[in-house]
C-alpha cells in the first residue's frame, strides 16, 4: 500500500481479515464453513477493491467486483446447497464417499452439482468470463490491494477446486470434459486478450486468469484421465503463478506511478531509468510463462492445447522517471519465491508433499516441450518487438481499442435486449402497481360520490319504489315462496 | 457437529440456563410486554405538553419504556426452556366464550425470536426517532401503540386475539406515516391502510374459514390447528393467510405499499415497520400453514417459491432502475422476506429453521437497508442517487453501516444473515430447486443493484452540485448501530457465548438455542435429510 | 320488587317530563344551565343502575304485553347507558334548547326500552315511533324544514310498516311474538307473508336509514343540532334494530324469506357506506357513512337468523349506538369541515380523543367496540357459510379504516386554525368538567367494551336465547 493511499488502518484491517478467510478456506473440508470464510473473503475483497472512497473510476470499476463474483459465488452456495439437499451432508469427508451410493442419488444431480461448483470456484479463480472484476481493477484499485486479492484468490480458489474435483469425477465424462473445455478456452481467451490493448496491469491479471485456467484445467484432467495422481500439479503452478503475478502488479504499478500513464505506448526506457523494476516484471513475466510448464508437463504430458500469455516482454522509454527504494523490495521477493515455486513444481518430491501420494517423474521431453512453449513465446515476442516495437504496441493498441469496441458492444447488447428491458419491467411494474391501487381508491372513491348522489336524489319516491321494489323482489325469489 | 449442524433445529438439546435466570418470574410475562407499551402510550397521550415543554421526558420515557421491555423480553429469553416443544408462558383467560374466543397467549422458538427482534425494534425506533420535533407526544404515544399491537400479534395464540393485534397496528403506523413522513405521505399512508387492511381482511377470512371448518366453537389455535379439516379448506384458508402474509412482509404483487411507506416515513417508523411489523407475514405463514396444515403446505409450496423468486428478483431489478435512494432502500428491503418465504415454501426442517433464523435476521437487515438510506438521504439533503457521490469519506459511519447492511442483505457470514440464508437454501434446494435457483438468481441482481449503489453514492467522486453532507448524528449511529450489532452478536455467538472451559452461558443462552424449542415440533411432519452411511 | 324492574322506565319518563315542562314554562332558572345536564345524566345513570341490578328479574307485566327477559336488559341498559353518556358529552352550547335536548335523548331512548320490552308488534311500533318523534322535535328545533322531511320519510317508514304488520297479523292471525313464531313455524312461507315481512322490514330499514334507504333520514341527521343528529343517526337507528332484531327472531322459521333481503342491505350498506365515508371529507356526514356501513354489518348479523349471529348482531348494536349517538355529540357544531376539528387534539385533547375512537369504533378498528361487535358478526357469518357477505363486509371495514384514518389526521396531525379565523361554523367545544368526564367514560366504554366482552356478549347471548333462538 503506497503512502499516498488513504485509510491505512482500514486497508490493513482489510487485509488480514482476507488473509484470515483465505486460511479458513484452505482448512475447510466442511463446505458450509468453506461457504462462510468464502463470502466472508468475497466481501473483503470487495472492500479491497473499492478502498479509494472518492475517486470516481475505482468506485465505477469496484461495482463488477462485487456484482460479477457474488454471482459465481451464488453458484457455489447453491451447488453445496444442491449436494446438501441430495445427500444430507456438507461435509467432504462423508460426503464423498456417498456420492454414488445415497439414496436417490442420480448421475444429473451430480451434474448439476459439478457445474455450480465450477462456476463458483471459477468466478473467484476470475478465469473467462470471469476475470473482468480482476482486469477491471488492477488499475484502479490500490496496486496492493490486486495484488493481494489476485494472490489470495488464485491459491484459495484453486485448493477448493482441487478438493472438489472428486465430485466432479462422479459426475460423468461429458461434464469432465466440458469442464476441461472451460479451462482451456479460459486459458486461450484470457492469453488472447492479454496480448490486445496496451494496458500493462490488465495483461498481467489476464495472463495470472490464463495460468490459473490452465492450472484448473490441469486439476481437472489429472482427476479425469489420472485420478489423484497430477491433478496436483495445476495446484502446484498456481502456488507458483500466485506470488508472480502479485509481484508483478506492484513492480508494474511502480513503473505505471513513476513513468504517470497506464500505456505501454507511451512508456518506455525502463530498462535504463528503471532497472530494478523493468527486472522484477521481466521476472514475475518469466515465472508466470513457466509456471505452467511444470504442471503441463505432469498432467498434460503429450497434448498441446495452450498458448501461454505473450503479452509480457515489453521494454519501456521513460524519460523523466526514476526509480524508488522500494522497487527493490516485495515485487523480487514475490518474484523468487514464484520460481521457487516453478522449480519445486517440476519435483515429484514437492507434488507428494502436496498431496501425500506418491507421484512419477515427468519425462524430460515432457518438461522441455511445455518450457519450449513458453519460451518460443517470449522470443517470437521479443523479436515482434525487435523489429517494430512501435507497430507491435500499434497493433495490440488497436487490437485493444477493438476489443473494448466489441466489449462495449456486447455490453451495450446485453444492457438494451436484457438489463433494460427486465429492469424496465420492474420499473414499469414499479408504478403500474401504485397507479393501480391509486385507481382502485379513486374507484372506491368514485363509488362513494355515487353513493353521496344518491343522497341528493328526490329521496320520498325513491324510497318508497325501493321499498317496495326490494320486498316484491326478495318476496318472489325467496325459496319456497313461490311454487 | 459441523458449523451447518449447529444451526439444525430438529433435535434441540437442554442447555443449562444463563446466569439470572429465575431471577424474575411473572405469571404475565408476554402481557407485560404488550400492555406496558400500550398502558405507557396512553399516559403519554395525556401529559400536558404545552409547547413543547417536556418533549425531551416524553423521548425518555418512550425510551425507557423500550428498555424496560426489552429487560422483561430478556428475562423471558434467559428462562426459556429451549428443549420444550410446547408453548411457554402461557395466558390463557377466557374472554368472549359465547363465541370461543380466549385471551391465550404463549410463545415457542419462533415466537421468542419474533419477540426479540421486536424489542431491538423498539430500542431502535426511540433511538431513530431522537430528532422529531414535531408533535412529539403523539409521535413517541402511536409509536408505542403500534410496538405493542406487533407484540400482541406475536404472542397471540387465539386467532381472534391474532386478528385484533394484527389490525391494531395498521393504524398508529398509518397516522405516524402521515404525520410525520416525507412528501409523498398522504398516499404512503393510504396504500399501507389498503395493503395492510385488505392482508387484515384475508387473515380475518382465512381465521373464520378455519374457526368455522373446525366447528365454530373456539378460535383457540390450539383447537383450530388440531381439527380434522378438508383439503378444501385446508386450500382456501391456506390461501387466504398467504395473501395476508403477502400484504405484510411484502411479497410481490402485494407490496404497493413498501416503496411508499418505507420511503417516506421517518426512520424510527422504518425501523419498526421493517422488522417485526412486516416479519409478522412470514411469522403468520409460519403458524398458520406450515405449522398447522402440512397438506396445503405441500400442495402451495410452489406458489410461495415463486412469490419468493418473484420478490426478490422484482426487488433487485427494481432497485436498479430507480434513482432515488429511498426507493431503492425499500425495494431491497423486500428481499430479507422472500428468502424467509423460500425457506417456508421448502417445507423441511432446516428451511423452516432457516426461516425463523430469517424472521430474525432478515427483518433486521430490512430495517438497517431501508434505514440506512432513510438516514443516508436525510444527511446528505437529496434523495436523488444522480446528485448522491462519494459519501463514504464525509460519512464514514453512514457509510460502514450501509456496508453492513448491504453484506447483511446479501448473506455475509460473521453476519447472521448468513446462517438463515445458508440454512434456507440448503433446505430449499431439496423441494424447491428451480424456486432455489430463481431466488439466487434474484439475489445476484440485487448484489449488482447494491454494488451501483455503493459505487456510486458511498465510494464514488463527490458531486460538487450535491447539497451539503454530513455524517449521522448519535441517535443515528445508535439505532443503526444496534441494528448491525444484533446482526453481528447473533452472527458471531448463534449459540450464545459460553464461560469459557465451560457448558454455562455467559448471558445469553444463545438465540439458536432458543428458536430451536417448537420448530422441532412444527417441522415434524416433514422429512429430514439423512447421510446414508459411507460405502464400505 | 318486581315492580322495580319498572323504575328505570319511570325515572326516564318522569326526568324528560319534569324538564320539558320545566323547560316549557320557563320554571328552569338561567343557572340551572350548568348543572342540569349533570343531574339528568345522573338520574339516567342511576336508572341504569337499577336496570342492572333490578333487570335481572324475568317477568311480564300488562298482561304479558311488556316482557322482561335477557333482551329486553341487554337493549334497555345500552339505551340508557347511550343516553347517560349522550348528555354527558354533548356541547349544550352547540343546542338550541337545554331543556328539549336533555328530555329527547330521554325520551328517544325510553322508546327503545318501549321496543325492547315488547311482547307484541304493537309495542314495538309504539317504541320505535317514540324514538323517532323525539328525533323529529330535535331536527325540527334547528331546521323546521328538515323536521317536515323527516316526519314525512318516518310517516313511509310507518306506512310500509303497518301495511306489513296489518298483512302479518292478517296471516298469522296474532299480533303476538311468540305466536307468529309458533304459526309460522308451521306453515310454509306464501306470497301474502313474504312480502309483507319484507315490506316491514323495509319500513326498519327506513327508520334506521341504512343504505340504500339512507337517502330518507341522512341528509336530515347531517343538518340537526350535534345531539339531534346523534338521535337521528344513532339513537333511532338502535331502535328500529332493536324492533328488527325482535321481529326477525320471530319470523325465524321463514328466514329463507328475509336472510336474503337482510343480506343484501347488508352488503349495500357495508360497502357503500364505506364508500361513501372515504369519499367525503367533512367529520360529520363521515360519521354518519361510517355508521351507516356499521349497520350494515347489524343487519348482516340478523341475516344469519341463528343464536350467535343476533346476540352478535345485539353486541355490535349497543357499541354502534354508543359511538353514533355520541359521536355527533362530541363532534360539535364542526359546521365548518374538515378545518372545525384541525388540531383538535392539541386544544381539546379529550374529546378529540372520544372522537378518534367514535370514528375508528364506527370504522370497526380493532381493538375497540366496533371491533368486537364486527368480528363477531363475522364469526356467525362464517358459521353460516355466508364468505360471500363477510367478504364484502371486511372490504367495507378497509375502506371505513382508510376513512376514518383521513379524520384522525385532521384530529391530531394538521395544526389547528387560528382563534381569529375560527368562526361560529367552526367555533370549539365548550371544555365543562361534565363534558370531559363524559368524553372519559365514552373512552372508556368504547375501549373498554371488548375487555369486558365476555359478561357483555354472554348477556346478549342469553338475550338472543330469550328471543326463543337457538
Amino acid at each position: 500500500m503506497g503512502r499516498s493511499e488513504p485509510g491505512a488502518a482500514r486497508f490493513h484491517a482489510a487485509v488480514t481479515a482476507l488473509l484470515f478467510a483465505a486460511s479458513g478456506m484452505l482448512m475447510s473440508w466442511d463446505l458450509a464453513e468453506l461457504l462462510g470464510f468464502w463470502f466472508i473473503g468475497g466481501a473483503l475483497t470487495y472492500l479491497l477493491l473499492s478502498h479509494r472512497w472518492g475517486v470516481a473510476e475505482p468506485a465505477a470499476r469496484a461495482r463488477v467486483a462485487l456484482a460479477l463474483p457474488f454471482l459465481s459465488d451464488v453458484c457455489l452456495l447453491s451447488g453445496i446447497a444442491w449436494l446438501y439437499a441430495r445427500y444430507g451432508t456438507q461435509s467432504l469427508d462423508s460426503l464423498l464417499p456417498i456420492l454414488h451410493t445415497n439414496p436417490g442419488w442420480t448421475t444429473r444431480s451430480l451434474v448439476v452439482a459439478s457445474v455450480l461448483l465450477f462456476v463458483g470456484v471459477a468466478g473467484r479463480l476470475a478465469l473467462w468470463p470471469f476475470s473482468s472484476w480482476a482486469t477491471q481493477t488492477a488499475v484502479t484499485a490500490p496496486p496492493a490491494a490486486s495484488a493481494i486479492v489476485q494472490g489470495v484468490w488464485s491459491v484459495a480458489g484453486i485448493v477448493v477446486l482441487y478438493r472438489l474435483t472428486p465430485i466432479f469425477v462422479a459426475s460423468n465424462q461429458r461434464t469432465m470434459q466440458a469442464l476441461l473445455a472451460a479451462c482451456g478456452v479460459a486459458a486461450v481467451v484470457a492469453a488472447v486478450l492479454g496480448i490486445l490493448g496496451n494496458e500493462p496491469r490488465r495483461a498481467i491479471a489476464l495472463a495470472g486468469s490464463a495460468v490459473v485456467a490452465i492450472g484448473a484445467g490441469v486439476v481437472i484432467d489429472g482427476a479425469y484421465h489420472h485420478p489423484a495422481t497430477f491433478g496436483i500439479a495445476g495446484v502446484a503452478a498456481v502456488l507458483a503463478v500466485a506470488p508472480a503475478r502479485a509481484g508483478a502488479l506492484l513492480a508494474i504499478t511502480t513503473i505505471a506511478n513513476a513513468m504517470r500513464t497506464d500505456d505501454l505506448a507511451d512508456m518506455g526506457d525502463a530498462w535504463r531509468r528503471m532497472r530494478a523494476s523493468s527486472g522484477a516484471v521481466l521476472a514475475c513475466a518469466l515465472v508466470i510463462g513457466l509456471a505452467a510448464s511444470g504442471a503441463l508437463a505432469d498432467g498434460v504430458s503429450s497434448r498441446s492445447k495452450i498458448g501461454i500469455a505473450l503479452g509480457e516482454g515489453r521494454a519501456f522509454d521513460p524519460d523523466r522517471v526514476r526509480e524508488p527504494q522500494e522497487a527493490r523490495g516485495w515485487p523480487y521477493w514475490l518474484a523468487v519465491a514464484g520460481a521457487a515455486f516453478v522449480v519445486a513444481s517440476l519435483i515429484t518430491g514437492w507434488l507428494s508433499f502436496l498431496d501425500g501420494t506418491k507421484h512419477p517423474a515427468p519425462s524430460l521431453t515432457a518438461v522441455a516441450l511445455w518450457v519450449a512453449v513458453p519460451l518460443i513465446g517470449f522470443a517470437a515476442c521479443a523479436a515482434t518487438y525487435l523489429r517494430n516495437k512501435d507497430g507491435a504496441l500499434g497493433a495490440s493498441a488497436v487490437g485493444g481499442a477493438w476489443l473494448a469496441r466489441g466489449t462495449s458492444l456486447l455490453f451495450a447488447g446485453v444492457d438494451r435486449f436484457l438489463v433494460a428491458p427486465t429492469t424496465d419491467i420492474a420499473r414499469r411494474l414499479g408504478d403500474w402497481i401504485p397507479a393501480g391501487d391509486g385507481a382502485l381508491g379513486r374507484f372506491a372513491t368514485t363509488t362513494g360520490q355515487l353513493a353521496l348522489g344518491a343522497a341528493r336524489v328526490p329521496a320520498l319516491p325513491l324510497v318508497i319504489v325501493l321499498a317496495i321494489a326490494l320486498a316484491v323482489v326478495f318476496a318472489l325469489v325467496a325459496p319456497g315462496v313461490v311454487r | 457437529m459441523t458449523p451447518l449442524l449447529t444451526f439444525t433445529m430438529a433435535t434441540p438439546t437442554p442447555a443449562p440456563p444463563a446466569p439470572g435466570a429465575g431471577l424474575f418470574t411473572s405469571p404475565f410475562l408476554l402481557s407485560l410486554l404488550i400492555w406496558v407499551p400500550a398502558i405507557v402510550a396512553v399516559a403519554l397521550a395525556f401529559i400536558p405538553n404545552h409547547r413543547g415543554r417536556y418533549d425531551v421526558l416524553i423521548k425518555q420515557i418512550a425510551f425507557f419504556t423500550n428498555l424496560g421491555t426489552l429487560f422483561i423480553f430478556f428475562i423471558a429469553y434467559s428462562q426459556f426452556e429451549n428443549f420444550l416443544p410446547t408453548m411457554q408462558y402461557e395466558e390463557k383467560v377466557s374472554w368472549l366464550p359465547a363465541i370461543g374466543v380466549t385471551y391465550h397467549l404463549g410463545i415457542d422458538g419462533p415466537g421468542l425470536v419474533m419477540l426479540l427482534l421486536s424489542g431491538i425494534a423498539g430500542v431502535a425506533s426511540v433511538l431513530a426517532s431522537l430528532g422529531v420535533r414535531e408533535r412529539v407526544r403523539a409521535y413517541f404515544a402511536l409509536l408505542l401503540l403500534a410496538q405493542a399491537s406487533v407484540n400482541g400479534a406475536i404472542a397471540s395464540r387465539d386467532m381472534f386475539v391474532l386478528l385484533l393485534f394484527w389490525g391494531a397496528s395498521i393504524v398508529p403506523i398509518a397516522l405516524l406515516v402521515i404525520g410525520w413522513g416525507g412528501p409523498r405521505r398522504i398516499s404512503a399512508a393510504w396504500r399501507l391502510v389498503g395493503y395492510w387492511g385488505l392482508g387484515t381482511g384475508a387473515l380475518a377470512v382465512g381465521a373464520l374459514a378455519l374457526y368455522a371448518a373446525a366447528g365454530g366453537t373456539s378460535f383457540d389455535m390450539d383447537t383450530l390447528f388440531k381439527a380434522t379439516i378438508s383439503p378444501r379448506v385446508q386450500l382456501g384458508v391456506s390461501v387466504a393467510m398467504i395473501i395476508a402474509a403477502a400484504t405484510r412482509l411484502p411479497l410481490f404483487p402485494l407490496h404497493g405499499w413498501a416503496r411508499d411507506v418505507l420511503a417516506e416515513s421517518p426512520p424510527g417508523v422504518v425501523v419498526v415497520v421493517a422488522t417485526a411489523a412486516s416479519r409478522l407475514g412470514a411469522f403468520l405463514l409460519l403458524r398458520t400453514i406450515i405449522g398447522a396444515e402440512p397438506a396445503a403446505a405441500h400442495l402451495l409450496s410452489p406458489l410461495l417459491a415463486a412469490l419468493a423468486a418473484l420478490t426478490v428478483g422484482y426487488a433487485g431489478l427494481a432497485a436498479l432502475r430507480t434513482i432515488d435512494i429511498r426507493h431503492a432502500g425499500a425495494y431491497l428491503a423486500m428481499v430479507p422476506g422472500g428468502l424467509t418465504v423460500l425457506g417456508l415454501a421448502a417445507v423441511s426442517p432446516l428451511g423452516i429453521a432457516g426461516s425463523v433464523l430469517g424472521l430474525f435476521t432478515g427483518g433486521l437487515a430490512a430495517a438497517l437497508i431501508a434505514g440506512a438510506c432513510v438516514t443516508l438521504s436525510d444527511r446528505a439533503q437529496t434523495r436523488s442517487m444522480a446528485l448522491l457521490g462519494g459519501l463514504a469519506p464525509r460519512m464514514p459511519n453512514v457509510a460502514w453501516l450501509f456496508t453492513i447492511a448491504a453484506l447483511a442483505l446479501l448473506g455475509v457470514p460473521i453476519l447472521a444473515s448468513f446462517a438463515s440464508e445458508v440454512m434456507t437454501f440448503f433446505g430449499a434446494f431439496k423441494t424447491q430447486p428451480i424456486g432455489a435457483f430463481a431466488v439466487a438468481a434474484g439475489l445476484a441482481v440485487c448484489a449488482v443493484a447494491l454494488a451501483v449503489m455503493l459505487g456510486r453514492v458511498l465510494f464514488g467522486a463527490p458531486n460538487p452540485d450535491a447539497p451539503g453532507v454530513s455524517d449521522a448524528s448519535l441517535g443515528e449511529s445508535w439505532y443503526l448501530g444496534l441494528l448491525a450489532g444484533a446482526l453481528l452478536w447473533v452472527g458471531l455467538f448463534p449459540g450464545g457465548p459460553k464461560i469459557p472451559g465451560t457448558e454455562v452461558p455467559l448471558f445469553d443462552p444463545g438465540l439458536i438455542n432458543q428458536m430451536s424449542a417448537g420448530i422441532s415440533d412444527i417441522s415434524s411432519p416433514y422429512v429430514l435429510p439423512t447421510p446414508a452411511p459411507a460405502a464400505q | 320488587m318486581r315492580y322495580a324492574v319498572l323504575v328505570p322506565e319511570a325515572l326516564v319518563v318522569a326526568a324528560a317530563m319534569v324538564v320539558m315542562v320545566a323547560g316549557r314554562f320557563g320554571l328552569l332558572p338561567v343557572a340551572s344551565r350548568r348543572f342540569l345536564p349533570l343531574a339528568v345524566a345522573a338520574i339516567v345513570v342511576l336508572a341504569l343502575g337499577v336496570e342492572l341490578w333490578a333487570g335481572a328479574t324475568l317477568t311480564t307485566y300488562f298482561g304479558g304485553a311488556v316482557v322482561q327477559d335477557r333482551f329486553a336488559l341487554f337493549a334497555k341498559a345500552a339505551a340508557l347507558a347511550i343516553a347517560a353518556v349522550a348528555l354527558a358529552t354533548a356541547d349544550w352550547d352547540a343546542e338550541d334548547s337545554l331543556h328539549l335536548g336533555l328530555a329527547m335523548p330521554l325520551l328517544a331512548a325510553f322508546g327503545v326500552m318501549v321496543a325492547a320490552s315488547a311482547a307484541d308488534m304493537v309495542g314495538l311500533w309504539a317504541g320505535l315511533e317514540l324514538s323517532a318523534a323525539a328525533a323529529v322535535v330535535m331536527v325540527a328545533l334547528r331546521r323546521p324544514d328538515l323536521g317536515l322531511r323527516l316526519l314525512v320519510v318516518g310517516g313511509i317508514a310507518t306506512s310500509l310498516m303497518l301495511v306489513g304488520l296489518a298483512f302479518l297479523y292478517a296471516s298469522t292471525g296474532n299480533a303476538d311474538l311468540n305466536a307468529i313464531r309458533d304459526v309460522l313455524a308451521n306453515r310454509p312461507p306464501t306470497v301474502a307473508t313474504a312480502i309483507p315481512l319484507l315490506l316491514l322490514l323495509g319500513g326498519l330499514a327506513v327508520r334506521a336509514g341504512i343504505a340504500p334507504f339512507h337517502v330518507g333520514p341522512l341528509p336530515v341527521g347531517l343538518g340537526a343540532s350535534p345531539l339531534g343528529a346523534g338521535l337521528v343517526i344513532g339513537l333511532v337507528t338502535v331502535a328500529a334494530a332493536t324492533v328488527g332484531l325482535k321481529l326477525v327472531a320471530a319470523v325465524a322459521p321463514i328466514s329463507a324469506v328475509y336472510s336474503p333481503y337482510a343480506a343484501a342491505v347488508a352488503a349495500v350498506a357495508m360497502v357503500g357506506g364505506g364508500a361513501a365515508a372515504l369519499a367525503v371529507r367533512s367529520p360529520r356526514p363521515r360519521m354518519a357513512y361510517l355508521a351507516v356501513a356499521q349497520l350494515g354489518w347489524v343487519a348482516a348479523g340478523l341475516a344469519t337468523h341463528f343464536r350467535s349471529g343476533i346476540a352478535a348482531s345485539l353486541f355490535l348494536l349497543a357499541a354502534f349506538g354508543v359511538a353514533a349517538t355520541c359521536g355527533p355529540a362530541l363532534l360539535g357544531r364542526a359546521e365548518a369541515g374538515e378545518t372545525a376539528i384541525a388540531g383538535l387534539g392539541v386544544v381539546r385533547p379529550v374529546r378529540a380523543a372520544g372522537l378518534a375512537l367514535a370514528f375508528l369504533s364506527l370504522a370497526g378498528a380493532p381493538p375497540l367496540a366496533g371491533f368486537f361487535g364486527e368480528l363477531a358478526v363475522a364469526a356467525a357469518l362464517a358459521q353460516s357459510g355466508n364468505f360471500v357477505l363477510l367478504g364484502l363486509g371486511l372490504l367495507g371495514s378497509i375502506l371505513c379504516a382508510a376513512a376514518a384514518v383521513g379524520t384522525l389526521r385532521v384530529l391530531y396531525i394538521q395544526s389547528p386554525i387560528e382563534e381569529a379565523r375560527r368562526g361560529a361554523a367552526a367555533a370549539l367545544p365548550a371544555v365543562t368538567a361534565l363534558s370531559t368526564a363524559g368524553a372519559v367514560l365514552f373512552c372508556v366504554l368504547i375501549a373498554g367494551y371488548g375487555v369486558l366482552g365476555y359478561p357483555i356478549l354472554g348477556l346478549a347471548d342469553q338475550g338472543a336465547e330469550a328471543l326463543g333462538l337457538r
